[in-house]
């Protein structure tokens, strides 16, 4: 897992990073709010943190701006925020949370509990990323059942079928081209009968 | 038993007595190593970096507390606050909360007093920290 952690003390800083190092965690530093966000624009994408550890009282951008920020920004929403405060008021803790933070760490913390919040953390990144994968593949199967499904015009004389794209084409290539079905061609019992008797009509 | 420690960086302030150890509050060794997980290489690099912030920030820090720039002084205390605190130096960690507290209350009559004694602890503890990365 990821982490970025914007601190501006940097023996504060030093801590964090070598706390998370330790525990096996890819730690990324920024030493203001600007250079976090800075940081987040840079490696958006599949590269972004899974969780940042944002001071609250930073120069610039103060860790409740950034929150407001990741929340509000696509692409970003689904990032672990755990705000890192010496505040310990029940406001301040409402106000932080009410800003986008998931979690909320007061200082100077302990090791232990931030090991246990960050896993935490990771516990929930996984969750979601796990939902979020499986909504993707549920969205791609809809969108395939939602194809066969509704009303199909077809022509009552030569069967042709009217495509999305409002083009007449052979049953045979429109269901080809809107499901994994391959098509055979055969003759029914019926249309087998029917064609002897034409065959013998024409012989006698 | 008491001994004489050296101003922040110099070798010389005898009229700063100090206690060791971890209840005279300037710095709790102990602490900061399980802060650390027992890595004193780490402890040590925290101390060097802890002493080179000062060099800045407090002069700056005296800078806002004549011009009574509120607003600096209360982002300056917090941040030395922060950084005392991850060392386990509760004495200037107080110190920096009242400061912080004055300044964010407009409350200043009495900073002059409360940013000297602040000085005073720095001095002892940068003695501590001085001591501690010889010793390191």
């Amino acid at each position: 897992m990821r982490i970025l952690v914007a601190e501006d003390d940097p023996v504060t800083r030093r801590i964090l990073e070598s706390t998370l190092g330790r525990l096996g965690w890819d730690v990324i530093t920024a030493p203001d709010g600007s250079g976090a966000w800075g940081i987040l624009q840079t490696l958006k994408g599949k590269d972004a943190p899974d969780l940042v550890l944002l001071d609250w009282m930073m120069p610039g951008l103060d860790g409740i701006e950034i929150c407001r920020k990741l929340r509000t920004t696509p692409g970003f929403e689904l990032i672990y925020i755990i705000l890192l405060t010496s505040r310990t008021g029940k406001e301040d803790l409402a106000m932080g949370l009410a800003a986008g933070a998931n979690d909320y760490i007061t200082k100077p913390f302990d090791p232990a509990e931030l090991e246990s919040r960050v896993r935490v953390g990771q516990r929930m990144v996984k969750l979601q990323t796990s939902l979020a994968d499986r909504i993707k593949e549920l969205e791609t199967a809809l969108g395939e059942v939602s194809r066969l499904q509704g009303l199909l015009p077809i022509c009552s004389y030569c069967k042709k079928v009217r495509n999305e794209d409002n083009y007449w084409e052979q049953v045979e290539a429109y269901i080809t081209s809107t499901s994994d079905v391959e098509v055979t061609h055969s003759i029914c019992p019926s249309c087998s009968e029917r064609m002897m008797r034409e065959i013998d009509g024409l012989s006698t | 038993m008491k001994r004489s420690v050296p101003a922040l960086g110099q070798d010389a302030a005898p009229d700063v007595p100090v206690e060791p150890g971890a209840a005279d509050g300037v710095l709790d060794e102990g602490a900061l190593l399980t802060t650390v997980g027992g890595n004193r290489r780490l402890a040590t690099e925290l101390a060097e970096i802890f002493l080179r912030e000062l060099e800045s920030r407090m002069p700056e820090m005296a800078k806002a507390v004549v011009a009574r720039d509120n607003t600096r002084i209360q982002f300056l205390a917090h941040t030395l606050m922060g950084s005392a605190a991850s060392l386990s130096a509760t004495q200037v960690t107080g110190t920096a909360k009242k400061l912080e507290s004055m300044a964010l209350t407009g409350k200043l009559a009495k900073i002059d007093a409360v940013f000297a004694r602040l000085e005073h602890e720095i001095a002892r503890l940068g003695a501590r920290l001085t001591t501690f990365i010889r010793e390191g």
